[in-house]
């Protein structure tokens, strides 16, 4: 494993490091001790008024210091040091090759949207400042307040969730909750429990059972059984934290609630989770290795990389960063289901499962692609993932 | 096409298998069961047992004197444990409770099942008159408790309390706690755990042979054609389709 190497080759640098300066400590403190007593003799004789002679003393103390040699002391241990040192540096280099230019193209990026994704991203992250600073250095202040703006009220909602003030959440549920509702949340309910038990919490029973009536009976259609648990919460007044739902007062059901929140503004707004840049430099750091890796094989043909019109090599990316519209198989002309999902042929065409299925006789037979001369096996068909 | 001719045999194998049914004639049949005897002592033995189990003491009273016979429990018992299955039917759950304590105290102390659907029983009943802050408090005094304890409690407990959550109860999806059927479930439930505790069936044993007949019926269905009991109220003969 090529992290195993590498770690040991570090392990190797601070267990020289630790030696090298173990080293010097010494010398340095036979340095001080043979000082210290030069000192003590010149205050002696100070105090008595011994006649000393100066020259006599100084001399000594130089001939200890060659005997002492502490520039060869040191100099063996630094010399092993610097080795470990330059040949860690090396096994670096070679692992993780700092150089990406040779997997990436020069493609012409149009500065201003390159320069809206980064902005976006830092107002995605509540970096306001950093955001705005960033807008007027590249000169494109105005922009800023329209991509802010959003942001402010999200992360207005989020710090006072913070501090266990759900109303701003509440207001924004109450005004969005057609949306949320068409969207298939449960983001509303999920607060209104949430408030319903922190006013549970603050000792009012007859309070909680007036917030349910009005907050959280609209739900019962849906969520019965949430809100019959929240119910039996009622028989547990002041002593909740010693009740079957003690549960509901972890601290980490307001993060998951301020993360749900988040996830579904941005939502709202038309934006992934995830800053796009984020995701962008995500799904990068997967794709990488095999790129460089290929490009080390294939050192001199830069130019070849640069015109071809897909990705050389296999890149397998994990499943969150696999993004498909809806997709309507080209021969039996139905949408794609989770029971009949569209399958990636190793031609780069794609048909849903069903008519593979049919077409390979169950997965008996090789066929032909219907778009493409290619013979398809069903068993190397890969499911896409909406 | 194929398909056409699937249909076309699969109506033949019907219509073989029609033609196959054995056709059993009403004076056949008549002769076959007047030559099933049953004792007169039986049939009047499952009779008193009906009308023991579901509690008609004066008919029983009544009967034991026309045909001398003799009911497997006292008959004083069934009072008892008819006014406690009246006390649950019209609300009075408390009084229930006390009626079944006189009649045996083992039976709520062993049937802890039994003794939490009382108290739901009631805890409803409190809901049903409006008496919200009574029923919370009941409720957490007497039932919360064994919520704790027993998963399955805790969950009809919430079902229970979340009646509160609605102002009006008509569009509740629990409601049917309020209807009169949650009573009477309560009541047929208390009526066999007295049974049970007197070392009596639960359930009489006319309706279940009622019901062998029926499933006995059915299973002849697929074997022959014979006249059929198709209304058991009159236990009419029906000439069987041919």
């Amino acid at each position: 494993m090529e992290l195993s190497t590498i770690k040991d080759a570090f392990d190797r640098v601070t267990k020289k490091q630790k030696l090298s300066c173990s080293k010097t400590q010494e010398a340095i403190d036979q340095i001080r001790q043979e000082i210290e007593s030069v000192l003590d003799t010149l205050q002696s004789a100070n105090n008595t008024d011994h006649e000393l002679d100066y020259k006599t003393v100084l001399n000594e103390l130089k001939a200890s210091f060659l005997l002492i040699a502490p520039l060869s002391q040191m100099e063996g241990t630094q010399k092993e040091l610097n080795v470990a040192l330059t040949k860690y540096g090396k096994l670096l280099e070679k692992h993780f090759n700092p150089d990406i230019s040779k997997a990436y193209r020069n493609i012409d990026i149009d500065r201003h949207t390159l320069n809206q994704i980064i902005a976006n991203h830092f107002y995605h992250q509540g970096l306001f400042e950093i955001g705005d600073h960033f807008m007027s250095v590249v000169g494109e202040p105005e922009s800023a307040a329209i991509m802010k703006f959003p942001f402010v009220e999200m992360y207005q909602i989020l710090e006072a969730m913070q501090n266990q003030n759900l109303e701003p959440a509440l207001n924004w549920a109450s005004t969005n909750g057609d949306k949320l509702a068409q969207s298939g949340s449960d983001i509303v309910l999920k607060l209104h429990s949430m408030q319903f038990v922190k006013v549970l919490q603050n000792g009012s029973r007859e309070e909680a059972l007036h917030y349910a009536r009005m907050h959280l009976s609209p739900f019962a259609t849906s969520h019965m059984t949430d809100i019959q648990k929240l119910m039996g919460c009622l028989l547990w007044t002041g002593k909740l934290d010693r009740s079957p739902y003690h549960a509901l007062l972890s601290p980490s059901n307001w993060d998951k609630l301020a993360e749900e929140l988040k996830r579904q503004f941005c939502n709202l707004l038309g934006q992934s989770y995830n800053s796009p840049l984020s995701v962008t430099v995500a799904a990068g750091v997967q794709v990488l290795p095999p790129l460089l890796k290929f490009m080390n094989v294939m050192a001199g043909k830069k130019n070849e990389w640069q015109s071809m019109n897909q990705l050389p090599v296999p890149v397998e990316l994990d499943r969150e960063f696999q993004f498909h519209s809806i997709f309507v198989c080209p021969v039996s002309k139905e949408q794609a289901t989770e029971d009949n999902p569209p399958m990636l042929m190793s031609c780069g065409h794609v048909l849903c499962k069903q008519s593979i299925l049919k077409m390979s006789k169950n997965s008996t037979k090789v066929f032909k692609c219907p778009y493409c001369p290619f013979d398809i096996d069903a068993a190397q068909c890969k499911q896409l993932y909406f | 096409m194929s398909l056409f001719l699937l249909e076309i045999r699969q109506l033949a194998e019907i219509e073989a298998m029609a033609a196959s049914k054995k056709l059993i004639t009403r004076e056949e049949w008549e002769k076959k069961l007047s030559d099933v005897k049953i004792r007169k002592e039986d049939m009047n033995k499952l009779v008193m047992n009906f009308l023991v189990t579901e509690g008609y003491v004066e008919a029983a009273e009544k009967f034991r004197m026309e045909s001398g016979t003799e009911p497997d429990i006292d008959l004083a018992t069934i009072t008892d444990r008819m006014a406690v299955k009246k006390a649950v039917q019209s609300g009075n759950v408390e009084d229930a409770i006390e009626k079944v304590n006189d009649l045996n105290p083992e039976i709520l102390d062993t049937n802890p099942q039994l003794f939490f659907h009382l108290q739901q029983q009631r805890l409803i009943e409190l809901i049903r008159n409006g008496k919200v802050e009574e029923a919370l408090e009941f409720a957490q005094e007497e039932l919360a408790p064994r919520g704790e304890e027993n998963q399955s409690f805790l969950e009809e407990l919430e079902r229970t309390v979340a009646l509160l959550a609605f102002e009006d109860v008509s569009n509740c999806p629990v409601g049917e706690l309020l209807d009169i059927s949650q009573r009477l479930k309560t009541a047929s439930e208390v009526n066999a755990a007295i049974l049970t505790s007197q070392s009596h069936e639960k359930d009489p044993k006319l309706p279940s042979l009622l019901k062998m007949l029926l499933c006995a019926q059915n299973q002849l269905d697929e074997k022959a054609a014979y006249p059929r009991v198709n209304d058991l109220s009159t236990a009419t003969l029906e000439d069987p389709a041919v």
